[in-house]
């Protein structure tokens, strides 16, 4: 009885396997711009679930996600053009050390409280970093932003794929897209991932258990700035630009509109929200410019409608067909 | 070693003296009620056990270690867990989750991040012999939200049991029950905690006659007098001021 719980199933792990193979044969039949854009939601999807693990798992709401969009792009730009390192991916995981020291750092102000009052305290940190990076022009290039930074050749086996073909670029990326995937999937069903379901659904209890939640709160905000900034140095080798809009409060909106769209309660949600979004964004964007219109009407009824969000109502659905 | 030890313990809020200069000594094993009027400081006095108040004055001494100023989630790693008054679960997970998370509370592995929680087999495995001793494994799936409330009161005991506690306590464990699930209730707490210290709190006299071995009366927030059950009952006091003329033995 006990082997059935732990057993795989392994008819449900065609589904994924089926899905990659469709995503790694795309390219071919796309266009470069789709490709280009399916890169870009890869990237929000990464940003958006790591938002998620504050959001669905814990149920805290920030409302200042972007600010470790930010850390993360900024950091990576300012090694490679200031600092003069070379080395992509020595800059790469320099980032992630940058990213996780910020992360740690701004927890321990962001995570003494809960409720409407972090949702204020990570708009208000928000808003200090983008103003700091609109306005520290020698470090951060003010409101020009910092540009020319060029994606990396990979080398391995004799072999030279440079980045900055867009279907290379897509492939790393989509490679860090499972990875990222893969990561906050386990840590949503490990024992920390459950505990901070616990803690979502009775913090007191929870203490009373024995657990020390804001350890737990204090980790789950950090490991969520991390995976966001590695979102931002994503972002910033696809651009190869970064500017204080990584930082703006429209980018913490965006994102947490991906999340609240897609549905914070399951897992794929927060991917679903960044591919609608970024689909109104760019392809309805070149039909009207009306988009933000659109953009807002499609918040309210996806509000009204499912209020789960649209993974959220689907899941609920078969749930309810296969009762 | 006494189970739990508490010393002249004082706590109030603003001008309210909910615990006075109360001094109590459980034995390890003992099966131990506080009983009293609406208002008498019990479950004040269990939360300052259990540590989600901390005391303005005294000493907790819990299998002689001195927890007066431990946080809750550090007493409960010297074998104390707890039940609430009003249920308190997580009402949006499933049966086995609130079971899981109770028993993984204390292990090593708590923060683990990089291994799905039910691959652990020791872990689904003690959850598995309690829900299976409880006749509940076959509903595991079930969220909390669509039990019945003697159901989650049910999944709350195990919850307080999973961790393996060497004292529990537990506060009103059958409000909200219907004479037959609180006669049902008893039997199980008497069965699940041979060997563990209980601190129980009750209304109901019936229950306390039945589980309790010692009792103690608080009345005003100091103690009105302790005892054997059948001391108790006989206690003059204690029947003006709380149980009443009848003789609870005498039905």
């Amino acid at each position: 009885m006990l082997r059935n719980e732990i057993r795989w199933n392994y008819f449900q792990l065609l589904v994924p396997l089926g899905i990659l193979i469709i995503l790694i044969c795309l390219p071919r039949v796309l266009s470069i711009y789709s490709v280009t854009l399916l890169t870009e939601i890869y990237i929000y999807s990464i940003f958006a679930m790591s938002l998620n693990l504050l959001i669905g798992y814990l149920g805290y709401t920030s409302l200042g996600h972007a600010t470790f969009f930010a850390v993360g792009g900024y950091s990576l730009a300012v090694l490679i053009l200031k600092g003069g390192f070379h080395n992509f991916f020595f800059c790469m995981v320099a980032t992630l050390f940058v990213a996780t020291v910020f992360s740690f750092i701004l927890g321990l102000i962001a995570v003494r409280v809960s409720g409407i009052y972090f949702l204020m305290i990570t708009l208000a940190m928000g808003q200090v970093f983008w103003a700091t990076a609109w306005s520290w022009r020698s470090l951060t290039g003010g409101d020009d932003g910092l540009s020319g930074i060029s994606r990396p050749v990979l080398t391995a086996f004799g072999y030279r794929w440079p980045l900055s073909n867009e279907i290379t670029f897509y492939y790393f990326i989509l490679l860090f897209f499972i990875l990222c995937l893969a990561l906050l999937y386990l840590i949503g069903t490990s024992p920390f991932g459950r505990a901070l379901m616990g803690i979502r659904n009775n913090e007191v209890r929870m203490k009373t258990l024995g657990y020390n939640t804001w350890t737990y709160k204090y980790m789950c905000y950090a490991v969520a700035g991390i995976f966001g900034s590695f979102a931002g140095a994503l972002k910033v080798c696809q651009d190869s630009s970064v500017s204080a809009s990584f930082a703006s409060l429209t980018q913490s909106g965006t994102v947490l509109l991906m999340v609240i769209i897609g549905g914070s309660k399951v897992f794929l949600g927060p991917v679903v929200g960044a591919f609608i979004i970024q689909f109104i964004a760019n392809v309805v964007s070149s039909y009207t410019e009306y988009w933000s219109t659109i953009m807002g009407a499609s918040l309210i009824l996806s509000v009204m409608f499912f209020p789960e969000g649209i993974m959220g109502y689907v899941v609920s659905k078969i749930k309810r067909r296969s009762e | 070693m006494k189970a739990i030890e508490v010393k002249n313990l004082f706590k109030s809020f603003g001008g309210v003296r909910a615990v006075e200069n109360v001094s109590l000594s459980v034995e390890i094993g003992e099966k131990h009620a506080i009983i009293g009027p609406n208002g008498a400081g019990k479950t004040t006095f269990l939360n300052l056990i259990g540590g989600l108040y901390s005391a303005d004055r005294g000493e907790i001494h819990v299998l002689g270690q001195n927890v007066t100023n431990l946080t809750v989630y550090d007493r409960i790693k010297h074998g104390v867990a707890r039940t609430f008054q009003l249920t308190s679960v997580f009402l949006d997970l499933t049966i086995l989750d609130n079971v899981l998370l109770s028993v993984q509370a204390i292990k090593p592995y708590r923060f683990g991040m990089l291994r799905p929680q039910k691959m652990y087999k020791d872990l689904l495995g003690r959850a598995h012999w309690f829900l299976s001793h409880w006749d509940m494994w076959e509903k595991r799936n079930t969220i909390l939200r669509e039990l019945s409330y003697g159901e989650q009161r049910k999944v709350e005991l195990i919850m307080g049991l999973a961790s393996d506690p060497k004292i529990l306590l537990l506060d009103e464990p059958t409000s909200g029950l219907t004479m037959e699930e609180s006669a049902d209730f008893a039997e199980l707490i008497t069965a699940a905690g041979r060997d563990i210290t209980l601190l129980i709190v009750e209304h109901d006299m019936d229950i306390v006659f039945k589980v309790a071995t010692r009792i103690t009366v608080l009345h005003h927030g100091t103690i009105l007098a302790e005892g054997a059950p059948l001391e108790i009952a006989e206690n003059a006091r204690v029947r003006e001021v709380y149980l009443g003329r009848r003789n609870p033995f005498q039905k």
